[in-house]
């Protein structure tokens, strides 16, 4: 289904501002009659709205994430704590109660692509704003965790907003190898955590001509009650990640010297990605 | 409730093993229409700059009157505060308020939420204003104090009324301190362990000794919170904060000043393994050369099994204390 997103800067006027969602209403209305989906019409001449993602990372029997200072004991015995835990948060989609998907800049990272840095949390909490949602009701949160090659695969010159932001908050290698996905630091160790960690995830280039790992996932979450956008209300929907899903997730990891300094997408990376991919939940949404 | 014609006195009962009361009733008489007000206020917004932080906002009574599920409290345009919003129970059995103390008498205590800029960011000036504008104030006003005349003292005084009648007494430890009920082997097993690792900070039947006490936890640069030192400036009260009351503990996660751990499980596992040894730590956690408390898991289990027969149902779904 066609959609079209009017980025409103806050010089605008309210005259334009008014016209750019009169020009929005008929470019919806337009598109839904066109493609013949009529499940949404009952919310096509509406005004959009806003919404809030809320993630916060800790570990689920014990707490909230305070970089170099929360310690946590791994399945395997180890002893960690993270002093850098950041990662990409990307084509985030949401899913209405008819199973209608509005995508949220797909595959356009300047826009549709944001780091999740947990130095930038408030009270344990990192807040991504989005703008100009349409006004429904939506059941499902679809998002991914990285770039994906498509994004990627746009070109430096096509991403060169978020590109910079991402290097300016060291989540990005150079362009022929392209971004970070997930970048965990810190230390660990078997009786006290002393021993430094480096874990790097993300593609190496263009993952087909390099034969290498796709380590861009996709991940959907229901929502426990659904997210009511309207022009007035701007839901917030709260995120928990579990970070013992790193190192005690499906695949069981111990940190060793042989995989403590890891970049890219190694099969070691790879495990982790797997387990990353299981590690967020929705744990409630406000409407207000 | 409607305020009654006639003014009569809140009898306030509670069982005989509590401490003595510490609130003033001679100075702040407990009346019926002074609870009922000290209610209306309790959950009104207009104690907050834009109308719509009540104290009730993030002292839900569900839980025992905390903050479910935030690590600290979130105030006006949704910012966000330094501490876990305590409980508020048994406040008329206290001498201090606040992790750090620095309030001596449940009068004054809701002065600070009001005032704070990250909670409700008014004054006392703004809300008396607003009130005074409000008709059902007036008539609550002059059925609690006998004329219509709104100050601070007055608003502070009802807050404080209401807040003495959250009594919380009635859990399976009081049923079973007045011979109605018996533990099972696990709690009472449990309530051995407790009287034997914890019991010397958390005593007597509010389960506090009201000290404060550095217990080994790391400062945390995100609230930037050193506790009892806030109002010392004292190095030797770096990070020492109130040893809280256990009651209702089931229902206040998560836990700690700055709400660090989301279980008791993590509060435990954090008093075995994880305390930080320093200048200031409490001599009660340097026993026998071992820094923290010894339990193994099922000592874990059976006190945790212990605490939740200090959770008092009647107290969370009392009407009386409801919105």
């Amino acid at each position: 289904m066609g959609h079209l997103i009017i980025h409103i800067t806050k010089k605008s006027t309210m005259k334009i501002y008014k016209f750019l969602s009169l020009l929005y209403i008929a470019f919806t209305f337009f598109a839904l009659t066109s493609c013949g989906n009529s499940d949404s019409e009952d919310f096509a001449n509406e005004t959009p709205g806003n919404l809030q993602l809320k993630f916060e990372n800790g570990f689920n029997n014990l707490g909230d994430i305070v970089l170099n200072q929360t310690t946590q004991t791994s399945s395997q015995g180890q002893k960690h704590q993270f002093s850098a835990l950041k990662y990409v948060i990307s084509n985030i989609s949401l899913i209405d109660e008819k199973g209608n998907e509005f995508k949220y800049n797909e595959n356009n990272p300047d826009k549709g692509a944001f780091i999740v840095d947990q130095a930038d949390a408030v009270a344990g909490i990192i807040y991504l704003n989005l703008k100009e949602i349409p006004t429904n009701n939506y059941k499902k949160i679809k998002f991914g965790l990285g770039i994906s090659q498509n994004a990627y695969l746009l070109g430096h010159d096509g991403q060169a907003e978020f590109w910079n932001k991402a290097k300016a908050k060291g989540i990005s290698w150079s362009w022929a190898a392209g971004y970070i996905f997930v970048k965990l630091e810190g230390k660990y160790g078997t009786n006290s955590p002393g021993t430094e960690f480096m874990n790097h995830t993300g593609n190496m280039g263009n993952v087909t001509a390099n034969g290498t790992p796709d380590l861009y996932r996709e991940i959907t979450l229901n929502l426990p009650s659904t997210a009511r956008v309207t022009s007035n209300i701007t839901p917030s929907i709260h995120i928990l990640a579990d970070f013992n899903q790193y190192l005690s997730g499906e695949n069981s990891l111990s940190l060793t010297s042989a995989n403590d300094m890891m970049m890219g997408s190694g099969q070691h990376l790879v495990k982790v990605t797997d387990n990353l991919t299981k590690m967020f939940k929705v744990d409630h949404v406000h409407n207000d | 409730m409607e305020p009654l014609e006639k003014d009569e006195i809140y009898n306030l009962s509670f069982p005989s093993y509590f401490p003595e009361m510490t609130f003033d009733q001679s100075g702040n008489p407990v009346t019926k229409n002074g609870v009922e007000l000290g209610r209306k206020l309790f959950y009104e917004g207009k104690l907050s700059r834009n109308n719509t932080i009540s104290c009730g906002f993030c002292h839900i009574q569900e839980n025992a009157f905390t903050h479910h599920g935030h690590t600290v409290s979130h105030g006006v345009d949704d910012r966000t505060g330094i501490r876990n919003a305590p409980p508020i129970q048994n406040m008329a059995f206290l001498k201090r308020y606040m992790w750090d103390g620095v309030i001596h008498n449940l009068n004054e205590q809701p002065i600070i939420p009001i005032t704070n800029e990250d909670e409700m960011d008014s004054s006392m000036p703004e809300v008396i204003s607003k009130l005074n504008a409000d008709s059902k104030y007036k008539k609550l006003f002059r059925s609690a104090y006998g004329d219509e005349n709104i100050t601070g003292e007055r608003i502070l005084k009802a807050l404080s009324q209401f807040m003495a009648t959250m009594i919380s007494a009635d859990a399976k430890y009081d049923r079973v301190k007045q011979g109605k009920e018996n533990f099972t082997s696990e709690e009472a097993q449990g309530m051995d362990l407790f009287q034997q690792k914890c019991a010397s900070c958390h005593s007597g039947a509010l389960f506090t000794d009201e000290s404060f006490r550095n217990t080994g936890m790391f400062y945390n640069t995100q609230f930037k919170d050193a506790g009892r030192y806030r109002v010392t400036l004292d190095q030797s009260d770096w990070m020492k904060f109130r040893v809280p009351s256990l009651r209702n503990v089931e229902y206040t996660a998560p836990y700690m000043h700055d709400g660090r751990f989301y279980t008791l499980r993590a509060v435990l596992d954090y008093y075995s393994d994880n305390v930080e040894d320093n200048p200031n730590l409490d001599s009660q956690l340097t026993q026998n050369g071992h820094v923290g408390i010894a339990m193994n898991a099922q000592e874990k289990q059976f006190i945790i099994t212990f605490l939740k027969t200090l959770s008092d149902k009647n107290f969370i779904n009392d009407p009386k204390f409801a919105e």
